[in-house]
């Protein structure tokens, strides 16, 4: 593999960004050079999105220098930079979703004719760019309707458009399986090979042995190291990340598991195109859902906690049947809770406060005839607060002003307080940071120790291996295996995640 | 120093407006700042500030109301009809609050239980709510001669508005169910994240419904003290009620895009609506003129308010 490498492109130099109260960036000094995949890592708040947003255009630095291919920038705008060669690709995608696919590569110079659109120029050039990029997309369709990984890689091709040096990732795998992430792997490969240099954010460990080749790391707002790739490991990069020693991830203390809390029996939906599918959890248990994305773990779980609605089957919670027709308060009022994989979509309102958002399931408890009363809520609210260690400057701040990590244990805090006994977590640490990660985890332990009842849907191998008592492996839409033990590896549960996975790839083609 | 300092970045920025207008337009009528100026403002003001937070209350949640103005005339014709027929004062209250509630409940069960959007849920029900109007009424007025009900227009003692005084009970119990009742947390959670609400067990089908029947119920009580002020239930009186009310609510702070507001900021709105309408005679604005001004004055400060909120929202 040849690769053109050694030309400096990006050389920021003790930049430093203030805001209000903050030192966002307090010095930092970062490089890339191209054909290079430099991985930009720090825990939530460690300043990485500053560092991007300085180098896209969307801030300008209080101190400090930029370089872009020597040239030393004195304007910082988003255009301006998008003309220098430099392309982002944020978490949340900006694709918009009733623009077909060519619409929405091209937003920004679309070909035309005339006055007119062409619009036939517009599908050629964009069905050559995704065949460079070894995708097989109909151009003609809509954004919307397009899997994630497929928009992930439409995102890559809209970047491309603009003739891009520099390419900014920010957590690209997030919402990627398995599969997904190899094919765009290969397409960072191939954008490597053309002498693009890659900045890439993520919080997934695994992945920076396979794709990057330097790895700086930020703490705090400030710049931490840069190594080599190969010389560094997994253990180093989460002490330098964290500035302290994590010790195991993964700790399950000795608990005891009792009756079944949660049973499902044949349950059957078209809806959700769930198949026959019986499980149980007992009380005391950690039970993982293992699964690639669209195995229909999500799909289940929103079955059984009665989100959506399923054909035939049996929900039976603590030996009592739910009626089918049973409604999400139901299952509240049964000692149930799901909290959802989507944290801004579905788990919080960003725009309410950190105690509003704590109550929103529990409001009857901290009421009396439809009367709130405060003091009750505020109690219980600062109880929480403590319990979870959440940072944040008063029970009034808006949820939206936390970390990643920070709303995540709001989102937990509202479904703790419901006093749940069996509690569904749908991929509980996506996007948090290693340290916020660890705290999830003991959490979930101790409330198994408790005697509460736990499912937890993951797609992070060694989260499920690491946390769970048994394993529910699910492959298009069904349950395929229940692993138990201490010798389950990734290997066996990818077995029989991925069987037939290549069928459905092929299913796509026709 | 800083603690002061603090205290007067907490006063809302419309209130220094409020305080310029005063200024500016005592300085050009000594008329202006006497005790009967300020009696004619609350009772003008009264009556707006109750429909105004109905109004909030609906944008809060994340929905809309255009058709406040047409159930404040519908719910002030059938009370009037109910003066008219003897009924007593208690009653014709509850005849106000029902007709605006079974109003209000209409729209909120096209909007939450059809899932129709709900501007044109409500433009259009506004066109049913005044053709009511004009059938109950045949395109006149009712004009009332009950002596007993027109108190409820007068003053106290010649001193306090009884309509004030009215609204304003109106209004406080609406502060405290935002602030203080199950219902209140509900508009908050629908209009941050319905989804969100819906997955923490919120019926939330049923409170969007609900959200607003209570608007349109607030505004039948409110059309009841309208109609005594007036001493006549006219058809047309609910014309342009509903962007008044809506631009009060905006200037009071309250946003149109994301489930954020207070009611309790809807006064301050209200107020400044008042004062520039009343000023407007003060400064001798031909009455010809005064819609259009009104309405480019309104929407000027709606821009300021929704800049300065996006500013909040950034830092």
């Amino acid at each position: 593999m040849q690769e053109i490498k050694n030309k400096k492109l990006v050389d920021m130099r003790h930049i430093t960004k203030i805001f209000p109260g903050v030192k966002a960036l307090d010095d930092v000094s970062f490089d890339l050079e191209s054909g290079e995949v430099h991985v930009l890592m720090g825990e939530n708040g460690a300043g990485k999105s500053t560092l991007m947003k300085v180098l896209a255009g969307a801030y300008t630095p209080d101190g400090g220098e930029l370089f872009i291919n020597d040239e030393k920038i004195t304007q910082f705008d988003p255009v301006s930079m998008k003309n220098k060669g430099v392309g982002i690709i944020y978490q949340e995608f900006n694709l918009v979703p009733y623009l077909n696919v060519a619409e929405n590569i091209f937003i920004d110079h679309m070909p035309k004719k005339g006055l007119l659109l062409n619009k036939k120029e517009m599908h050629r050039k964009a069905s050559e760019l995704l065949k460079d990029m070894k995708m097989k997309v109909d151009t003609h369709v809509l954004a919307g309707e397009i899997p994630v990984a497929q928009q992930q890689m439409v995102e890559v091709a809209k970047a491309l458009t603009n003739d891009i040096k520099i390419l900014i990732m920010d957590e690209p795998t997030a919402a990627l399986s398995g599969v997904e992430i190899d094919q765009l792997f290969e397409i960072i490969r191939s954008l490597k090979k053309r002498g693009i240099g890659i900045i890439y954010i993520s919080h997934r460990m695994q992945e920076i042995p396979v794709i990057g080749d330097r790895i700086t790391i930020m703490r705090d707002g400030q710049y931490i190291a840069t190594e080599n790739v190969k010389n560094i490991s997994n253990d180093q990069i989460v002490r330098l990340m964290v500035g302290r020693k994590l010790g195991d991830l993964y700790q399950r203390s000795e608990h005891t598991v009792g009756k079944p809390a949660l049973k499902v029996e044949h349950l059957t939906s078209k809806r959700a195109g769930l198949q026959d599918v019986s499980m149980k959890v007992r009380s005391g248990e950690i039970v993982g859902l293992a699964g690639l994305v669209g195995a229909g773990r999500t799909e289940l779980m929103r079955a059984v906690f009665h989100i959506d609605p399923y054909d035939s089957g049996k929900v039976i919670v603590k030996g009592e049947e739910i009626r089918q027709k049973a409604t999400v308060r139901n299952m509240i009022d049964k000692g149930v809770s799901l909290i959802p994989e989507d944290r801004k979509q579905q788990g919080l309102s960003l725009i309410l406060s950190v105690s509003q958002n704590i109550v929103m399931a529990s409001l009857k408890k901290i009421s009396t005839g439809g009367w709130l009363q405060k003091k009750k809520e505020r109690e219980i609210v600062e109880k929480y607060i403590k319990e979870l260690n959440i940072s944040t400057p008063s029970p009034e701040q808006k949820a939206n002003n936390l970390s990643g990590g920070n709303q995540q244990k709001v989102v937990l805090a509202k479904w703790l307080c419901t006093e749940a006994d069996i509690i569904i977590f749908d991929e509980p640490t996506r996007g948090i940071d290693v340290g916020a990660k660890k705290e999830v985890y003991s959490f979930m332990d101790n409330l198994a120790k408790e005697g509460k009842a736990i499912v937890m849907i993951s797609s992070e191998m060694p989260e499920i291996i690491g946390m769970s008592d048994r394993i529910y492996v699910m492959r298009d839409r069904k349950i395929v295996k229940e692993l138990r033990g201490n010798d389950v590896t990734q290997e066996m549960i990818l077995s029989y995640a991925l069987e037939g996975a290549r069928m459905e790839g092929e299913n796509d083609k026709n | 120093m800083t603690k002061i300092k603090k205290l007067i970045h907490k006063i809302p920025l419309i209130t220094w407006f409020i305080i310029v207008l005063i200024v500016v337009f005592s300085f050009r009528s000594d008329q202006y700042l006497t005790y009967r100026n300020l009696l004619v403002l609350l009772q003008q003001g009264s009556v707006l500030l109750v429909v105004a937070s109905a109004a909030t209350f609906v944008i809060i949640s994340g929905g809309l109301d255009l058709s406040l103005g047409s159930i404040l005339t519908v719910s002030g014709i059938t009370s009037a009809m109910a003066v008219t027929a003897g009924i007593p004062i208690p009653i014709v209250f509850l005849v106000g609050g029902i007709t605006g509630f079974l109003c209000g409940a209409v729209n909120g069960f096209f909007i939450s239980y059809c899932g129709l959007p709900p501007f044109i849920t409500t433009l259009g029900s506004q066109g049913i709510f005044y053709g009511i109007a004009l059938l109950l009424t045949n395109n006149e007025g009712i004009v009332i001669y009950d002596e007993s009900f027109l108190i409820l227009g007068a003053n106290i003692g010649g001193m306090i508005p009884m309509a004030f005084v009215c609204c304003f009970i109106l209004y406080i119990i609406m502060i405290i169910v935002q602030d203080y009742t199950r219902f209140g947390r509900y508009i908050y959670a629908i209009g941050g994240n319905a989804e969100g609400a819906r997955l923490s067990g919120l019926r939330t089908r049923f409170w969007k419904f609900f959200i607003y029947a209570f608007a349109g119920m607030m505004t039948g009580l409110a059309a009841v003290i309208l109609t005594s002020r007036l001493e006549v239930a006219d058809p047309l009186v609910g014309d342009r009620w509903e962007f008044e009310a809506i631009a009060c609510a905006i200037l009071g702070g309250t946003s149109m895009n994301i489930g954020k507001g207070d009611v309790k900021g809807t006064i301050l709105g209200a107020a400044l609506l008042t004062i520039i309408r009343s000023g407007m005679n003060v400064v001798r604005i031909p009455s010809l003129w005064q819609s259009a001004i009104l309405g480019t004055v309104l929407i000027l400060a709606i821009v300021f308010q929704v800049r300065l909120s996006l500013k909040e929202g950034r830092g």
